[in-house]
């Protein structure tokens, strides 16, 4: 047994201890986010990531982490996630109020506990490490401190306590009937109705998390009051780690299947018919996050090899094309009272043709515009479904994307077809981001395969 | 390998589309003449292609496959002899559009030449593509560069106008995606090529129908067909010239196309099983496009309310199933194209220089603008189908085809050309005869300049050249094989359904 697997989430625990040491230490007042603190998470950040390379898979404490080419694969994720949140915040608007610091330090904490969540295969491991991350997303989301991201953050920080007590119990009763926590031996065993109620209160608190309709009220509330850099981490870095547990968990799943339909229709459906009606920004970004959860779950229904591939095509695009999203929404300024709404975005296209480019791009991605990679994850996870005979999801998923083009497109009416006095904010860094962020759109547009190679390789190791 | 000349077709406009992004904003006249002179590459190419197509080849030309995406989307392109005639129209189109963009969109031009030219890009691929998921992806990429045209560039109400298209489009996409999708695991072959499904053993009939259903929605918008029509008044009116132009000439044959390339191949039983539905609603959409056209104020709206006429004209000559009908439908295609795109110009030339679209507010212009005078007029002849001018070489074989099918049939659709004729010929009258009305406001109108007389030229070299030599298009426009043993088994003796 090696213990070379446990670099990663030593070097991220780490990091996060000496980022708050240094919080504690430093005044309040200095100027040190864009002189510190960036450079020093940056550096730390990527000499985290450098484990990620060694191959070896190995299983430690008895399945309770297990660190496979998929571990790896969320672990690249979250720090493309955590780097993008950090590199925007400098440019942002009310920067003075985030303290650089215990932020650095939260996203480690956070990317910790999610690489830990898609590292497991023990159900208790997986609730911990949730859990963990639930209070990184309550202090992120609240990290303004004012009065509405207080309110944002404990209306988040309640109904996540309920849907964990849920899960509590499943996990409870999981363990009573089998006497086992792990998924290995939670598959061999036949289905019985403790067992499944078990399950299905287990996932209780990863579907909320997870942001899938009934269960997503959090997320609008939760969005509109984070600052937008950390809004961008907060709407991927967990649906990277929780769709990563569920494709592990999903052998067991398969009891539930028709609840996980249920779940998928509902979410594809009632997440693009809020988005069309909101005018705020980033509870539009919210209500789009939560449809995009169920077009990721409908993933989970279809048989073992589409399964992972359709999953983590998506996953991947969506990581970017959302982060572009929230890259743009970063540029804009924000106040106590103010929100960016569709009205700020009037005249983008004629005063900042590039940025307005990029965030078109990302929006017809998100809309699974062909030839964008946001079509090609749908066309993936469309056609085993429709193989499978999956017509229900795929039909709802289908009209959802129909009611998600209306959605994103709203948003060119101001961007393109009016003219007006734009708010400019964000700086050379955020701008640099956005650019990379498209520039991945592109390759993937023109060369897909190279993603689709790299998820076959990334399977044939686990 | 010969087919490098499709990949130059294709590529050639999406590479122009960004080139016009780096000429001078400040210079427009330079812009829209160095856009002008690209444009020409294309249609240059389609002509060469034109002209080396085989006569009565039914085969694919100039193929060329690369491989693109793993299960089973290759770029797989080839002409044949449906899609060569509309190659043609639309790269014709383009150079004329750019001239007749002089002056019209008043702010961010390149914007502007670069969406048409994406526009033309998409098109062509929609008509070159052999893989039905690439189709499906030039079908799409149609929108946006057309979304744009009509939101940014186009009338008062453009951005409710260009939303609906939108919408409308995608509604009737979408469920065509679910189709691709499913006929992909149906027919089991782990690919997407078109000729690999025709090819294939036809499915059972319960499931050709669902499929036929899912694949019409979209080819219906598109036609369109009654009653899925309403997107189009709203569209063709708002859009700019250019906008309109394309609209009326290109994007409702990729209604035609598309059932054509897919539909009837695939689904021969259902498109059977369907037909008296369709034919009704193609004949409601002659009768009722005309008599709203007749009813209509704005000449734009006049126009494209005739579309809708005129499309589900042709679409009922498609629906009978007979090669008479196919090559009307299809001829008639083209022909509309040339007619209604010319309509549009002339219309979007009188809105230059009034600012108004409304009939009651012109007459007497003849007077006025005489050169202006005798090409509307031949236009609005073509258009309504009068003899020696193309209109008439597509009509014919249509009711030709109609009359052989059931001649209650044939007149009924009659109607809709004979209402035709009297709201064209009323739209001449309202405005070029009659009181000179310019000279109440004290502005005269100046007749048509050498710039505008040269985009309109072509056309009407055209109108006349396909009206009294039509074998110029039809000796190539033999129906591909894929379409033939579904044309023949009617021409039977005795079996004439």
């Amino acid at each position: 047994m090696s213990l070379l697997p446990l670099a990663a989430p030593a070097a991220l625990f780490l990091s996060a201890l000496l980022f708050l040491t240094e919080g504690a230490l430093a005044s309040r007042k200095a100027p040190s986010l864009r002189k510190i603190h960036l450079p020093l998470f940056s550096l730390l950040l990527l000499l985290s990531l450098v484990p990620l390379l060694f191959s070896a898979p190995e299983s430690l404490f008895h399945g309770q982490f297990l660190w496979d080419s998929l571990s790896r694969c969320s672990g690249l994720l979250l720090g493309f996630s955590a780097l993008s949140a950090m590199l925007l915040l400098p440019g942002y608007s009310r920067k003075s109020e985030v303290p650089g610091a215990e932020t650095a330090a939260l996203l480690f904490l956070g990317n910790l506990a999610l690489l830990l969540l898609s590292s497991t295969t023990h159900l208790l491991t997986a609730l911990l490490a949730l859990e963990a991350f639930s209070f990184i997303t309550v202090l992120l989301g609240g990290i303004l401190r004012d009065r509405r991201s207080s309110e944002g953050a404990m209306k988040t920080f309640f109904l996540g306590l309920t849907a964990s007590l849920f899960s509590l119990f499943g996990l409870a009763l999981l363990f009573g009937a089998t006497g086992k926590a792990d998924i290995a031996s939670l598959v061999s065993l036949s289905p019985s109705p403790l067992l499944k109620a078990g399950l299905l209160l287990f996932l209780f608190s990863f579907l909320f998390k997870f942001a899938m309709a009934p269960l997503h009220s959090w997320a609008p509330d939760l969005y509109q009051v984070a600052p937008a850099p950390l809004g961008a981490y907060l709407s991927t870095a967990p649906k990277v780690g929780i769709a990563l547990f569920l494709l592990r968990l999903s052998p067991a799943l398969t009891p539930l299947l028709p609840f996980l339909g249920a779940f998928v229709i509902v979410t594809v459906l009632w997440g693009n018919l809020c988005a069309l009606r909101q005018e705020d920004l980033r509870r539009l970004a919210a209500y789009s996050s939560v449809a995009h959860s169920g077009y990721m779950a409908l993933a989970l229904l279809l048989p073992s090899p589409f399964r992972g591939n359709a999953l983590l095509f998506y996953l991947t695009v969506y990581v970017i094309m959302n982060l572009s999203l929230f890259q743009a929404l970063s540029l804009l300024p924000e106040g106590p009272e103010l929100s960016p709404s569709l009205e700020n975005l009037k005249g983008w296209g004629k005063d900042e043709p590039w940025i307005a480019g990029f965030l078109a791009f990302a929006l017809l991605s998100l809309a699974g515009f062909p030839p964008t990679p946001g079509f090609l994850a749908k066309a993936i996870l469309f056609l085993p479904a429709l193989e499978k005979g999956l017509f229900l999801p795929v039909g709802a998923a289908l009209l959802g994307t129909l009611i998600s083009v209306a959605a994103y497109f709203r948003l060119f009416a101001p961007i393109y077809f009016s003219s007006g006095s734009t708010l400019k904010g964000g700086d050379r860094r955020g701008r640099a981001l956005l650019a990379l962020s498209s520039l991945l759109l592109l390759v993937l547009t023109l060369w897909p395969k190279g993603l689709t190679l790299l998820i076959k390789e990334v399977f044939s190791h686990v | 390998m010969r087919g490098h000349a499709l990949l130059f077709l294709l590529a050639f406009p999406f590479f122009a589309a960004a080139l016009v992004l780096l000429f001078p904003q400040k210079r427009r006249s330079l812009t829209i003449l160095l856009s002008f002179l690209l444009s020409l590459l294309p249609f240059g190419a389609a002509l060469r292609l034109f002209f080396l197509f085989p006569e009565g080849s039914t085969a694919p030309f100039r193929e060329i496959s690369l491989p693109w995406l793993d299960p089973g989307v290759s770029f797989h392109l080839a002409v044949d002899s449906l899609s060569l005639p509309l190659i043609l129209l639309t790269t014709l189109l383009l150079p004329i559009t750019l001239l007749a963009s002089w002056k019209s969109p008043g702010e961010g031009i390149k914007g502007f030449l670069s969406s048409l030219f994406l526009l033309e890009g998409a098109l062509l691929g929609v008509f070159l593509s052999q893989n039905a998921l690439l189709f499906y992806l030039f079908w799409e990429a149609v929108l946006i560069p057309m979304y744009f045209l009509i939101g940014k560039w186009g009338g008062e109400r453009r951005t409710g106008a260009a939303r609906k298209f939108l919408l409308y489009t995608m509604a009737g996409s979408v469920p065509l995606l679910a189709g691709i999708l499913w006929s992909f695991s149906l027919y089991g072959r782990g690919s997407f090529e078109i000729a690999l499904w025709t090819s294939a053993p036809l499915l059972p009939a319960a499931l050709q129908k669902i499929l036929f259903l899912l694949f019409l929605s979209a080819f219906a918008v598109k036609l369109p067909l009654f009653p899925f029509h309403t997107w189009l008044p709203d569209a063709h009116t708002e859009a700019p010239t250019a906008g309109s132009v394309f609209l009326a000439a290109v994007l409702l044959k990729m209604g035609v196309y598309g059932f054509l390339r897919l539909a009837v191949p695939l689904f021969p039983e259902a498109v059977l099983s369907f037909r008296p539905a369709l034919i009704a609603l193609a004949l409601i959409g002659v009768v009722y496009g005309a008599l709203t056209a007749f009813a209509q104020e704005d000449m734009k709206r006049l126009v494209a309310y005739s579309s809708v006429s005129h499309m589900g004209l042709i679409f009922l000559g498609l629906l009978t199933l007979t090669p008479e009908g196919y090559v009307g439908g299809l001829l008639q295609s083209v022909n509309h194209g040339l007619s209604t795109g010319a309509l549009f110009l002339c219309v979007g030339l009188l809105y230059e220089r009034t600012h108004t679209r409304l009939q009651r507010e012109y007459g007497g212009t003849a007077k006025a603008m005489p050169a202006f005078n005798l090409l509307f007029l031949v236009f609005l002849l073509s258009s309504a189908g009068l003899p020696g001018l193309n209109g008439f070489t597509g009509e014919f074989p249509i009711f030709w085809a109609l009359f052989l099918k059931s001649p209650w049939l044939a007149g009924a659709a009659l109607t809709g050309t004979v209402v035709g004729a009297v709201y064209l010929l009323s739209l001449y009258k309202r405005v070029m005869t009659g009181p000179e009305k310019s000279l109440e406001s004290g502005t005269r109108l100046l007749d048509l300049s050498p710039r505008e007389l040269l985009l309109l030229l072509p056309l009407l070299l055209l109108v006349v050249w396909i009206g009294l030599y039509p074998s110029l298009l039809t000796k190539k426009m033999a129906p591909p094989s894929y379409i033939a043993p579904f044309l023949k088994e009617y021409r039977l003796p005795g079996g004439i359904r």
